[in-house]
């Protein structure tokens, strides 16, 4: 019998800090997969060169704080690599996604002191600085297919150089546009045609295969339902109150949803722990803040998304939040 | 009454795997007597006990060896006959694995019974009786906290004593604690199987001592027989009205005091205070089942229900033990697999681990588990933490742990303190469901002892103050007093001095042929007194060196923060004698002074 002694408890649950790593990895495919579909295997090019660099970038930091290498082993950094990786346009150069792996791993994760340090999301963090610094390699998407032949898979026989406007894009440059002006315009096949339709459809099949990748880390209990609950509860009703103002120049609710990465956000994004609020109550007031921000910075901002900054924003508001929402311990009043 | 499922819930809580049925399936045994038993007279917390008996004493089982004066520790008796062969240290059943003065009785393998005087009948017994032998019989809390269970009864009948006849009611919940949430853990669930009836008389003692409004037995819904067993034996008892049985949701930990209060009344109980004051008085049901032995049939605490289990033993089940009993005969009993990992007192959530088998069953002592390796794990590396709320989710006192975890990682105790660290139960919650194997309890005890440590530091500091402070003041006054004397003594010299002379220049008309003499006197004398001034200035001289010197000393040391108290204390009594010998020294001076000036 072995006589150390240790402390209680003795009995341990079964799930670990890289399992839940793992899990969240897991949950990525279907998104992948489907944006691979509409786009292109550009995004699988970007999601492994982000991968290797994050690997890349965290064995370095380890080795030169000289700590030892098994934190590598808690896929923390691979899934910053991911998370990434399926953000970026999926014809962007190679460079794009390694300077952008480089920067989450080495300034906004281990500049702070490594995993469970960090004050904001790695993954955002780089998004922010790499459409800050290259802004138009960042806002161009390979052209989607037309319903007829949806998938790039379809049209390998044509070129992939034919790039177009992201439906946030393509709406926030209608200028003086009404919606229903736009939506007409959208219609016709002209070149002059603000949005190529299937752009749209695409990004819609998307957020559908992101949400049953959220829809399986909230049955693992990986995430709390609440966060994305919240979340996307403030986008439909701020963008609902805003539409029902004036629905000609105000985005329908429906296109928050379907266009830009508002699902993702929801699942993937906000519900990172280390840079977001602790407590529940916490987290589902930042999960409004985003909320609130990502439709102002679509309606009135200059970028068409806004879920980085509005993250990072809020990123800066968790110690706040925590601070404000300790819970009532039990035996004392409130 | 019937029985009533429980939907209120606590916050958090867990569902760690039970592993109850190891131990619940085999029927109750009874161990061996031990050859020696060996009975501590201390229990970690609280005073420690006087021993009635010495070397060479013959005892019989169940008489009293051992007491505590004032009544603030349970009474110890011998668990079985035979000769007292050692008061000495033996390491006691405790995190701490400290050794404490225990009896030692060897068996006289007869286990002849003392003879306790019966009450014929409790139900017709006084208040004052039925109390008299609940602080006889040594009972204490056996759910595993160990709280002698006199104090908490008295606490309790002397509330519902005073607020009698008043609007307020002194006792108006009794809770009986039969959840036994502790995976692993069945000596409850077993012991109500086996004595479900003797446990309802237990109970009926309390309600005739508190008449408490409502009486109600809190278990959680993974133990059916229990429920059955109560149920059967509460058909043909005078309780059957009054008792309720509350069949809680299985969920650690709804054991804990607190929670169980929580669950069955919908009551906190405020941070701080206990449960009888908010009228509750929550107690386990192995105490009430000692509670209706002692009463009922005049056996004092001597026995107990332990539950030995884990995939390492051979035997698993519940074991009626002597108190005393060395763990090592009692797992010789059992027998062990040579895959036991480790030996823990308790559960695996809140239990403690021993580096030996030295020890011996003590009162509080509800189960010995023995794990394999594969069976419990040791803990893996600690990972950073990742801030993921589960522990948030999980903790029962709504406290928020991985703040906590940081203030304590980071010696920021007091604002671990600020953040109610001291509302944590150490129920372990947090740190099973941590995917980062973060050892949480382990850190919030490490704050929790640092605080206590500046805690005491403070007060002890404050107590210094005050010493130091009231010794100058006496210093001072003492001074004052001596200053005082010394004037008098000159005045009374001086006054001495005046006669002197007057009775000299009396004598001097008086007879004037004796000039010669008296000449001599007067020019010798001031030689002498000059010599002897000399030597009393140079004393003196000597003497507020010696105290300035002391003084500094001193000083040095009251900056210097590794000088222990005694230092401190040490140097003052130097300076107190030091300035003694000044004083000595100014006294005589100015005597011899005021005597030269006399002359």
């Amino acid at each position: 019998m072995t006589r150390i002694q240790l402390s209680s408890p003795h009995a341990h649950g079964q799930i670990s800090t890289s399992q839940v790593m793992q899990q969240v990895i897991l949950a990525c495919i279907p998104g992948i997969l489907a944006v691979t579909w509409f786009f292109g295997p550009g995004v699988l090019v970007n999601i492994l060169l982000a991968c290797s660099a994050a690997l890349f970038a965290e064995a370095l930091v380890l080795k030169l704080r000289k700590r030892s290498l098994a934190p590598l082993q808690d896929y923390s950094a691979l899934l910053t690599g991911v998370l990434l990786g399926v953000c970026l346009p999926a014809s962007a150069p190679w460079w794009i996604p390694v300077s952008g792996a480089l920067f989450a791993l080495l300034a906004a994760k281990h500049l702070f002191g490594g995993l469970g340090q960090n004050p904001f999301n790695p993954a955002m963090a780089a998004y922010a600085f790499l459409l800050i610094s290259f802004p138009v390699q960042m806002t161009l998407w390979p052209m989607s297919y037309t319903a007829g032949d949806l998938s790039w898979f379809n049209s390998l026989q044509g070129t992939d150089t034919l790039t177009g406007a992201t439906a946030l894009d393509a709406w926030r440059n209608k200028g003086q546009l009404m919606a229903d002006e736009f939506w007409q315009a959208t219609q016709s096949s002209s070149p002059l045609s603000p949005l190529n339709p299937a752009m749209l459809q695409a990004s819609s099949y998307i957020a559908v295969a992101w949400l049953i990748g959220g829809g399986y880390l909230i049955f693992k209990r990986i995430i709390n339902w609440q966060l994305p609950l919240a979340f996307l509860a403030t986008l439909l009703v701020y963008s609902a109150f805003l539409w029902g103002i004036d629905s000609s120049n105000y985005a329908a609710p429906w296109l928050h949803f379907a266009a830009g990465s508002a699902i993702f956000a929801a699942f993937f994004i906000l519900t990172d722990p280390v840079s977001g609020a602790t407590s529940v109550r916490g987290r589902i007031l930042f999960a409004i803040g985003v909320g609130l921000l990502v439709i102002s910075i679509r309606t009135w901002g200059s970028y068409p998304d806004g879920v980085a900054f509005s993250v990072l924003l809020m990123n800066f508001a968790a110690p706040a939040l925590d601070y404000f929402t300790r819970p009532r311990v039990y035996g004392h009043k409130k | 009454m019937a029985i009533t499922k429980i939907k209120r819930r606590f916050h958090g809580g867990i569902h760690p795997p039970e592993h109850k049925h190891l131990s619940s399936q085999t029927p109750v045994q009874t161990a061996a007597l031990p050859k020696e038993a060996v009975l501590p007279l201390a229990t970690g917390n609280g005073p420690a006990l006087k021993s009635l008996v010495a070397v060479g004493d013959k005892v019989k089982t169940g008489q009293l060896i051992a007491s505590c004066e004032r009544g603030f520790a349970a009474n110890l008796h011998a668990s079985i006959s035979g000769e007292i062969i050692a008061l000495e240290e033996r390491p006691l059943i405790h995190p701490s694995g400290l050794s404490v003065a225990s009896i030692i009785i060897a068996s006289d393998g007869q286990d002849t019974l003392f003879e306790y005087s019966k009450l014929a009948n409790w139900r017709k017994a006084s208040d004052e009786q039925l109390l008299e032998i609940i602080q006889q019989a040594g009972l204490v809390g056996l759910g595993g906290a160990g709280f002698p269970s006199a104090i908490k009864i008295q606490g309790a009948y002397k509330k519902a004593i005073e607020q009698k006849g008043t609007e307020v009611k002194g006792i108006s919940t009794l809770v009986i604690n039969a959840a036994e949430c502790e995976p692993y853990i069945t000596a409850d669930d077993l012991l109500i199987q086996t004595q479900a009836s003797e446990l309802l008389e237990g109970i009926a003692i309390l309600q005739q001592l508190l008449k408490p409004e409502q009486i109600l037995l809190g278990i959680e819904d993974n133990k059916p027989e229990a429920i059955q067993a109560l149920q059967e034996a509460l058909k043909e008892h005078p309780l059957k009205n009054q008792l309720e049985i509350c069949v809680v949701p299985t969920r650690y930990p709804s054991g804990g005091e607190k929670q169980l209060i929580q669950l069955l009344t919908g009551q906190e109980i405020p941070s701080g205070k206990l449960p009888v004051d908010i009228g509750v008085l929550c107690h386990n049901v192995g105490t009430l089942f000692a509670l209706h032995s002692a009463i009922a049939l005049g056996q004092p605490l001597i026995e107990r229900l332990v539950t030995v289990t884990g995939l390492a033993v051979n035997k698993p089940g519940n074991y009626w033990v002597r108190l005393g009993t060395p763990i090592k005969q009692l797992l010789e009993e059992v027998g062990i697999k040579e895959t036991a990992s480790r030996l823990i007192i308790g559960g695996p959530m809140m239990g403690f681990t021993l580096d030996s088998n030295n020890y011996s069953i003590i009162k509080s002592v509800n189960c010995l588990l023995l794990p394999t390796e594969e069976e419990l794990p040791l803990p893996g590396v600690e990972q950073p933490c990742i801030r993921c709320g589960q522990c948030e989710l999980v903790c029962p006192a709504q406290l928020l742990p991985q703040q906590l975890y940081f203030y304590s990682a980071n010696q920021a105790y007091e604002q671990a303190a600020d953040q109610q660290l001291f509302d944590c139960i150490e129920c372990g919650a947090c740190a099973w469901v941590c995917p980062s194997e973060i050892p949480l309890v382990q850190y919030y005890r490490h704050a929790k002892a640092e605080l206590r440590q500046m805690q005491a530091d403070t007060q002890k500091a404050e107590l210094a103050k005050q010493r130091f402070e009231a010794r100058n003041l006496r210093l001072e006054e003492e001074q004052l007093e001596r200053a005082a004397k010394r004037q008098i003594r000159a005045e009374a010299a001086a006054r001495v001095a005046a006669a002197k002379k007057a009775a000299e220049e009396k004598a001097a008309q008086e007879a004037p042929a004796e000039d010669l003499p008296t000449e001599s006197i007067q020019t010798s004398s001031p030689v002498i007194d000059e010599k002897r001034l000399k030597q009393l200035k140079i004393a003196k001289a000597a003497s507020t060196v010696a105290v300035k010197k002391a003084e500094k000393t001193l000083s040095n040391l009251e900056v210097n923060i590794d000088a222990t108290p005694e230092q401190i204390y040490d140097q003052l009594v130097m300076i107190d004698k030091a300035r003694e010998q000044l004083a000595k020294a100014e006294a005589s001076l100015a005597e011899a002074e005021s005597l030269q000036e006399t002359t």
